[in-house]
């Protein structure tokens, strides 16, 4: 370990057994500078170090700089380093360095210095960046502090990225042992009612004779082929629920390979959160390597260890709060406060009686929420309508009935359209930004800037509750997307799933102002059970079935 | 006592995320503005809610001709409207907006100068004048003969009306070839068959 005081320019260098007491202050007084801090405090944490108080992350500074016009040399410190002119040291020596880390030892006394000489140039590279990228970004000091922000969550990243989620790993080697099989099985279990595999090849002829059998109206390609995406999959599969297990079959056959799981010795899911990598300030897991990837029945292996339990708390319907608070519309904030967003559209619009609950009005209701989700992404009325199972009329109206009745929120998100189309930056409550300069070279997608402050307003939200979360000493093992799970012992894990929940609320408010909270749900799973999520449980119980009967050598 | 006095002499946190939330409410905004280059007239839709604008300086008595076929309406000057009885008629042209902002120009039919009553044009005029302060939709109903009127729950926010002047609102609706003020113009041409 080196580092370097920015003030007195005094040098530590730390190997080995030196490292068992942390050599300087993180306390609130002392800045803590780093690229990528999350890699620092996830060692700090395994070295029983305090986690530093202020952090400022030149990644996460350097992303939030050039979000959306891009960079040339990418996002690591070496990019960073080229991006501003800076020397830097080559790629390929980095490497070297980081192979013969990752080696493990014993080290020799050469090979101690050359590491720790290693080390000490990325300090010294973050010491050249640090002018550099505090030039470029003009902070105020009230920007410094939102930057300090940034570094507070990569610092609780490390933490969240070290505890992992416990994975039931008897089950997931007995998978790996049997996967072979048991897609094969897959295959003859499911395509039995549809004779489009040919072994576990699926034949787009043979799926094409299949949809004009049963006339079922497929979405083609310029090129007159059908659309096999998984997207197109997953609305027709809502439209016409006989294809969803073709989907997910593909799914299963296609994405999945279970040894690409990132499990350590202890069975617990770790991989690197890739904070700030998305354009809205996400994270950005790999899918393959992440428990929470697209397989949705995957997430059936993550159980609770013995005498431990999960909590999975999530923020509901945050998009339509965040439109809600933000736009300063209150009629689709009344709309989100009401409980149930999208019976409250049906009635402000006039499609279903003040009286119209879920229960009395399931239709309405449900045409309701896809032109909610949809108008988040701009979507057609051809694609709501696909998607909502509406004729196309019926689509185009609820969408000018959506325009019409939340007309203050569309003055709002077509205001930032135009914001971004002339060159204007936009910004987060707590100044994530994303900015196309003009003549960046980046075509703008109305689309996804139309989504932009929902989704960059809903990652400062998990932003800020992880990092208070992770700080009350709560176990965050994993933030997905709008939602956080939770490890506890069995006797706790009620109590902490409330203080989670209270904390999401108080994140919440302080992204979408005094006195506007987003709800959120309490999901708690118990060992033995294990997590389920719902849109996996057939897929997980039939790939059981199969494995079990892999096991007593059934065919 | 020393403790609170204390908390009173302590400077605020700067970290503290309260003290650091931009609120979009002060946001300038883009300065983007839509340009109105064409006002329709036309009724309201029978799908539409729309307000009519309630200042007396935007709503004014003329003679319209209306080409049926083409949809199209024309203004006529009162001198040569004098003369044009069976082809025109009286309306008060009122300057409407829907929820969706499209403005439109709404020729509300007047009261027959001969006393006959007219229940489409009764409910029309009802309809104009409820919708000065609230949402109005209005549908046809044929069976009854008239305008079926609705108005929308309370609660809704009000029309942003544009900043043009009346004068300039009938200048973009009839401004290109839709004002009929001599016998020379193309469309009196046609109805005489010339």
């Amino acid at each position: 370990m080196v580092a370097k005081c920015l003030l007195t320019g005094a040098r530590v260098r730390l190997w080995g057994g030196d490292l068992h007491l942390c050599p300087f202050s993180c306390e609130d007084d002392e800045l803590f500078v780093a690229y990528y801090a999350s890699a620092e405090a996830s060692c700090f944490d395994v070295l029983g170090w305090p986690r530093p108080c202020r952090t400022l992350d030149l990644f996460a500074e350097f992303r939030a700089l050039t979000n959306g016009g891009g960079n040339q040399h990418g996002n690591g410190l070496i990019g960073a380093l080229l991006h501003f002119g800076l020397p830097t040291i080559g790629a390929e020596e980095k490497e070297v360095m980081r192979d013969l880390a990752m080696r493990g030892g014993p080290w020799t006394a050469e090979e101690t210095t050359q590491l720790l000489d290693y080390c000490e140039s990325d300090v010294d590279a973050v010491l050249r960046l640090l002018p550099a990228i505090l030039q470029a970004g003009g902070y105020s000091s009230a920007d410094f502090c939102r930057a300090a922000l940034r570094g507070r969550y990569m610092v609780a990243a490390g933490a969240v990225e070290n505890y992992g989620i416990p994975l039931d790993v008897n089950l997931l080697n007995r998978l790996m042992r049997r996967w072979d099989d048991i897609k094969r099985q897959l295959v003859r279990a499911i395509d039995v009612d549809y004779g489009i595999y040919d072994g576990d090849r699926f034949v787009a002829a043979r799926f094409e004779r299949y949809l004009s059998r049963l006339h079922i109206p497929w979405p083609r390609l310029e090129s007159g082929a059908l659309r096999l995406d998984d997207e197109t999959f997953h609305q027709q599969s809502r439209r016409y629920p006989e294809v969803a297990p073709v989907r997910e079959l593909r799914h299963a056959l296609g994405q999945l390979r279970l040894n690409d799981l990132a499990v350590g010795i202890d069975g617990r899911n770790r991989t690197i959160l890739s904070a700030f990598r998305a354009r809205t300030g996400r994270n950005q897991p790999s899918n393959s390597r992440f428990i929470f990837g697209p397989s949705v029945w995957l997430r059936s292996l993550i159980r609770p260890p013995e005498g431990r339990g999960l909590a999975y708390v999530d923020w509901s319907a945050q998009e339509i709060a965040i439109a809600g608070a933000l736009s300063g519309d209150p009629l689709l904030w009344n709309a989100y406060e009401s409980g149930d967003p999208y019976i409250a559209f049906a009635k402000q619009a006039g499609l279903a009686p003040t009286s119209a609950t879920k229960a009395t009005h399931p239709r309405e209701r449900n045409a309701c929420k896809e032109i909610f989700l949809g108008t988040g992404y701009g979507m057609s009325a051809d694609g709501i309508a696909q998607k909502a199972g509406l004729h196309i009329e019926e689509a185009r109206k609820l969408l000018l009935l959506h325009r019409e009745t939340y007309r203050v929120f569309w003055d709002w998100a077509e205001d930032n359209v135009n914001r971004a189309l002339l060159g204007m930056p936009l910004q987060t409550t707590f100044g994530w930004r994303i900015h196309y300069p003009p003549n960046c070279g980046k075509s703008i997608n109305p689309r996804s800037i139309l989504n932009w402050p929902m989704q960059a307003n809903g990652a400062e939200m998990m932003r800020l509750a992880v990092s208070m979360a992770i700080e009350a000493c709560l176990m965050v093992c994993a933030p997905i997307h709008d939602a956080l799970l939770l490890e506890a012992s069995v006797e706790e894990i009620d109590a902490q799933a409330e203080q989670l929940a209270r904390i999401m609320g108080d994140a919440s408010e302080l992204v979408l102002g005094p006195g506007k909270r987003c709800r959120s749900d309490i999901k708690i799973v118990r060992y033995p059970d294990r997590f389920e999520d719902e849109r996996g449980v057939v897929m997980f119980r039939k790939v059981m079935a199969l494995l079990e009967a892999a096991e007593r050598g059934l065919p | 006592m020393n403790s609170n006095s204390n908390n009173n002499l302590d400077p605020p946190d700067p970290f503290d995320p309260k003290s650091l939330r931009i609120d979009p409410a002060n946001d300038p905004g883009s300065g983007v503005k839509k340009l109105l280059l064409h006002v329709p007239v036309r009724k309201p839709h029978r799908q539409e809610f729309f307000r009519c604008r309630r200042d007396p300086d935007y709503r004014v008595p003329m003679a319209i001709l209306e080409l049926k076929e083409e949809r199209e309406f024309y203004a006529v000057t009162p001198a040569v409207a004098a003369d044009l009885a069976g082809e025109v008629r009286s309306v008060e042209m009122r300057i409407c907006t829907s929820r969706s902002g499209a403005v439109f120009l709404w020729p509300v039919p007047l009261p027959a100068e001969d006393g006959r009553r007219n229940a489409w044009h009764e409910t029309a005029r009802e309809a104009a004048e409820h919708a000065e302060t609230k949402w109005v939709r209005m549908s046809a109903n044929m069976g009854a003969g008239c305008y079926d009127v609705s108005t929308a729950p309370d609660g809704l926010s009000d029309p942003n009306w544009p900043e043009h002047s009346f004068g300039d609102l009938l200048r973009l609706a009839f401004g290109k070839g839709r004002l009929i003020d001599a016998f020379e113009h193309p469309v009196l041409k046609r109805l005489r068959g010339e």
